[in-house]
Parts: C-alpha cells; structure tokens; sequence
C-alpha cells in the first residue's frame, strides 16, 4: 500500500497550475490572491489545489488562522497540556479518542500507532521528533497518529461543547497527512542547497517507513550503507541536530494548524453537524434526502426498495469528511470545493456554502452509484439487499466522478434552493428535546423571498 | 469490505436481522468479519455510519440469510440510529473483557435496545476478546449473573481466535428461529407455511411480532 502523502500527491498538478504555484515555494501568499477569482477558483474546484499548496489554503480558507489569531497566543499550548493530562476531557471522551487513534490509517507506516503500554517499534517513525517533551505516552510519538492524539485532544478542550465525535479522527488524519506533504514539499524545496540535516532526516524517514520490508532483505546492502552513513555522520551531526530541532517545532506548528482547523470546521464550516445530538447532522441527511428524492429517483427508489435510508450515507459522508466514504485523494478534493464554495463570505453564508456542499456531495456519492444501485434492485428479492448494501458499502468504484457529479446537475443547488432544502429539512429534523442545538439560521433566507 | 459469504443468489427460508450494538472499540466489526468472512483485522478501521454483513445458516433444514448491522458506538451516535433497530428480531450486545468500563455501559445499551427495537428482540451479552484472559476485568461469573437478572444469553469470544464467534451466531439465530417457529404453530396458519414454500423472506417485523409473538419474551 502506498504511503499516504503519496496518494495526495499524485494528479496534474503542474499541467494544471503551471507556474502559478511551483511545489515548495508557493503558499498561501503565492496563491491567496488568485485563488479568490472566479476562474481560478473553478480551476480549482473541478482539479482540486495543488497538493503542497493545501495546508496553507485550508488553513485560511476555513478561517483556521482567524480563530486562532481572535484566541490569541497560547491557547492552543493550554489545550494541549490539558489535553495530554486528559484533564477537562473526561474519561469518556479520552478513552473514546484512544480508541481511535490507535485505528486511523492504521495500515499505513506514516500512522502506525501504538497501544499505551508500549511495543511500538514501527510507530518510531522519526528518530527526530524523540526530542519532543510534550508527553506523548510512548516511543511511537513521531509517528502521525501520536500527533492526531494530541490534535484531538486540544480540539475537545478548544471546543467542550463539541468534544470528540467518532469521524473526526478521520478528518484530523487527513489534515496531518496534507501539513506533512507541505513540510516535505517546502523542506525539499527550501532545503535543496544546504542538503546535510535534510537529506538525513529524508533518509532517516524514508528508511524507517521501509524497514518492515526492508528487514526481510538481504543484509549486506544495508550494511555497507550504514557504514557510508557513520562516515558522514561526523560532518553532518551539527546538521542532523538542527535538522531534528526544525522538524520538532515544524510539525508542533503543523500539528496546531491542524487542531484549529479542525475546531474551524466543527465551528464554522459545519456548524451544528457534530454537536452532541448530532442535530445539523440529522438535518443534512433529510436535506440530502429530500434532493436525492427528486433529483436522482433511481438512487432513491433503489435504497427505498431496500429499506436502507439515506442514514447510512451521509453521517458516513460528512461525519468522516469525506474519508470514510472515498478514496483519500478524492476526500482532499471535495474539502478544495467544500472550503472554495464557502471562501470569502460572511459567517452565515460561509457555513451555508459548505454545508451544500456538503450536501451536494452526498448526493453526487449516491449519484456516481445510481446505476449500481438500479442494477443491484432489479435482481430478485433474495439477493436485492446484499446487491444494494455491497454497492453502498464500497461507494469507492464509482469515485474520482463523486466531486464531478455533485458539482453539476442533478446535484447541484443554488444557494437558495440550498437554504429552501435545509429550512424544510430542519423543521422535519427537529425535535423536542434539543431546540437550541438547531444548527444554523438563514437569517437572509427569511430577508429574500424567491419568486419562483 | 463487504462481500458477501456465498453466492448472492441463493434461496433462503427465513430472513432474520440482527444488530450489532456496544461500545466503541470492543470488536462488533471483527466479530461480524470472523463470523461472515473468517477475517479478522487487527487496525480494523472505526465505523462510521452503518455497515453491513450476511451469511446463510442453515438451521432444521431451514435456510436463514442472516443479515447483520453494524454501527458506530459512540454514544453521540444513538441520534442518528434509530431507524437501525427497525425490524431487527436479535441483537448482540458486545463488551470488552479486558475493559471494565464498556461492561458497565451494558444496562445503557440493554435500555437503547428495550426502547428502540422490538419487545421481543433476542438480545444475546457478548463478552469479546476472551484470548486477552491475563487482562481480564470482568468476570465471567459477573457476567453470567447480570445475563440471569436481565433475561439475556452470554457467551464469550474472542474474535482474534475466533473461538466462540459461530457458536454466538449460531444460537441467537437458532433462538429466533425457533420463537418463529413457535409462533407459526400458535397460529398454526397456513399463509406462513405457503411464504415459506414461495422461498419468500418472513420478517418479523414490528407489527407483525406484536401479534404472534408468544407471551414471556424470547429468553427463559
């Protein structure tokens, strides 16, 4: 299996955006400004940002750096020494973040986890990152999902009300994978003349995610690298130990970006969806419902026929952030549109722009299947089931047309055809028990009445 | 990930749903994988959302398709489940051996299931990862006892080893199997031998279980 940064990487990158972002050296500054115009912003939609270019957009994109610049300096560090105490958590949501944690990308090297107790040989990806103090529980804290623990920590004590939803992991796990990718693109790129501590620490990376492979090798060949390697040593220590302090703080501020991103997106992007009754949650599955109903019947009357509602769809969707119900490199796509769609507008309409996105992409999910699910109705009765539940189980076959299909009709919705759908779905969603937790109010929704 | 166990197109004579409930992390999907697919993986992925499994079991000659859901355990998750339970006539309540805590958490999801599903749903305690004994903190006395005061039937398992995983299946199955039967005599009615004949499913479902069911419940 290929690692996952490489998953990220891959696409056209260049043929698309050309000199506009070189890999490295671009960031937000290179393509803040032009990715707000309307044309680049469609570019960017149908083929996704560039891959070493994501971390920085979706940090401003989501309003990441504005929540952390409004919270002010060392909140964040606070979070963390009280996430890693498991203070203010409490042992229902600790406990519930350890469990997954330790199973989020967990066949891939970047992330292999550890348990508390230890033995965690491939979890000690980065020989580096043993310099970091922060009370990680055991020697697998370089590895990936070490840091997840720590995001999803500091992301309940940032935002108590929310805390931790299962789902949210898989989010957190992608955004590490994208910071990881940019700090690899602009090490490369920054650190291409004064090669000694980067090349080290690549080689001493690269090394590690070989090494379960690599032990069943020969010995000889790495050996005689080894040697090659303490001959260079000497020259390169100085390097390696700045290499090693870079890479400590690098992926510390990365790790923070992550958490405030994630806080951004259970805040401002999608509001109300992981709240504790799930409540915006419940609306999206009736609005997604509501559309999938009339705009792709096949695909309804075929979940209809089985009696498996849209339920299982779009928690899976949007809960996951897409991971959970597409390949990774797709899930990074529908975040480019999700956060593009809703970039640049004011607080109400920003969350309304990402959740019909959001919205838009269930249906474009269920849409890619449709022909699957017409076929899997047709069989008889006996195997009708199976057929329509291993369509919905996979989704996958039909991906990388998932983004396109939800972009373009039947799936896409204006913004007020959006906020007719939710205001329906809200009141059919609603119950009793959690009037305030109604996600979000259209205020400019009730302001312009549509003449149609 | 699903696939099925068998042909898809075989016949059955009986189609029973069973949920899969219990905290997060004690091993619902491996279980439901060793059991469906003789698979069991360590970095089983969470599940989000709902996923599903089924496997044909042959019981007095009789085909019944099992088809098994599961779900996230997550507690936040119960909002969006109900329609889960619908028309499910068994459901496995899974703890962890070696974690007190999700033991403790078996009367909040005895309470889920009393409200949500069917009075008459089979629930059957499962106390999972019995291989990891040297860090064991439940009994199984204790467990044994609380399945007598709620009426439930306990097994333990381990879906590593797979020790127990048929066995669970097998007598929840065989335990609904025969309550449908039962019912079939009680009306002695001749509309359940013909759907039967058709090779048609015969689904308990809410309304029809109020009906038929015998009184006292599925576990004595």
């Amino acid at each position: 299996m290929s690692g996952l940064a490489e998953q990220l990487a891959v696409g056209a990158d260049d043929a698309v955006w050309g000199g506009l972002t070189p890999c490295g050296t671009s960031s937000w500054e290179a393509l803040g400004e032009p990715v707000l115009r309307p044309r680049v912003r469609r570019l960017a939609a149908v083929f996704g940002l560039p891959a070493c270019s994501r971390a920085d957009a979706w940090y401003e994109l989501s309003g990441a750096r504005r929540l952390r610049d409004a919270a002010g300096e060392g909140v964040y560090r606070r979070a963390l020494d009280a996430g890693s105490r498991g203070g203010f958590i409490g042992p229902r949501l600790s406990r519930q973040v350890e469990v997954d944690v330790i199973r989020t990308f967990a066949e891939h090297a970047e992330f292999f986890a550890c348990p508390q107790s230890g033995g965690c040989e491939r979890g000690a990806l980065d020989a580096g990152a043993a310099a970091d103090e922060s009370g990680a529980e055991c020697a697998g804290r370089g590895s990936l999902a070490a840091g997840l623990r720590r995001v999803l920590r500091a992301t309940c004590i940032l935002n108590p009300r929310v805390g931790y939803v299962q789902g949210l992991n898989y989010i957190g796990g992608l955004l590490l994978v994208v910071h990881e990718l940019a700090r690899k693109a602009k090490q490369g790129a920054g650190q291409a003349g004064a090669a000694g501590g980067a090349v080290a620490e690549e080689a001493a990376s690269e090394a590690a995610v070989g090494a379960p492979e690599a032990s069943e090798a020969s010995e000889a060949p790495e050996a005689s690298e080894a040697s090659e390697a303490s001959e260079a040593s000497e020259a390169s220590e100085a390097a390696e130990a700045a290499a090693a302090v870079a890479l400590v703080r690098d992926r510390a501020e990365a790790e923070e970006r992550c958490a405030w991103v994630l806080h951004a997106v259970t805040t401002r992007v999608w509001p109300g969806l992981f709240e504790p009754t799930l409540s915006g949650c419940r609306v999206a599955m009736q609005a997604a419902e509501s559309v999938l109903r009339a705009r792709v019947p096949r695909a309804a009357t075929a979940l209809d026929e089985c009696g498996l509602g849209l339920s299982l769809v779009v928690p899976r969707v949007l809960l996951s952030g897409f991971v959970s119900a597409m390949p990774l490199a797709d899930a990074a796509r529908c975040w480019d549109a999700t956060l593009l769609a809703a970039a640049g507008r004011s607080d109400v309409d920003f969350a309304s722009s990402a959740l019909r996105l959001g919205v838009q992409i269930c249906c474009g999910v269920l849409r890619a299947c449709a022909n699957g699910l017409a076929r899997a109705v047709q069989l008889g009765e006996a195997q009708r089931f199976q057929a329509v539940a291993m369509v919905l189980q996979d989704l996958t076959p039909a991906s990388g047309s998932v983004l396109e299909h939800a972009l373009k009709a039947p799936c896409r919705l204006t913004p007020a055809e959006f906020r007719a759908e939710w205001e329906k779905a809200a009141l059919a969603a609603a119950v009793p028990a959690q009037r305030q937790a109604r996600p979000v109010r259209w205020t400019r929704g009730h302001r312009a009445p549509r003449h149609r | 990930m699903a696939a099925a166990s068998s042909s898809v197109d075989d016949a059955y004579d009986y189609l029973f749903k069973l949920v899969l409930i219990g905290d997060s992390g004690v091993g619902k999907t491996n279980l439901l994988s060793q059991f469906a697919r003789s698979e069991f993986n360590l970095a089983s992925k969470a599940t989000i959302g709902v996923e599903f499994a089924w496997k044909n079991v042959t019981i007095e000659g009789d085909v019944i398709k099992a088809q098994i859901w599961d779900t996230a355990g997550q507690e936040r998750y119960r909002a969006i489940t109900n329609a889960y339970y619908r028309g499910a006539v068994g459901a496995l309540l899974v703890y962890d051996i070696a974690k007190r805590v999700t033991f403790d958490h078996v009367e909040a999801w005895l309470k889920e299931v009393r409200e949500h599903a069917d009075s008459k749903i089979v629930v059957m305690l499962v106390g999972n990862k019995s291989d990891l004994s040297q860090l064991r903190q439940v009994s199984t006395d204790e467990a044994q006892e609380l399945a007598k005061r709620e009426g439930l039937a306990f097994i333990e398992t381990s879906a590593l080893t797979k020790s127990g995983v048929d066995t669970t299946f097998s007598r929840i199955l065989e335990e609904i199997h025969r309550i449908v039967k039962e019912q079939e005599l009680d009306r002695g009615d001749d509309d359940a031998a013909a759907v039967v004949a058709d090779g048609e499913a015969v689904v308990v479902d809410d309304d029809k279980a109020d009906a038929k069911a015998p009184s006292g419940g599925c576990c004595k």
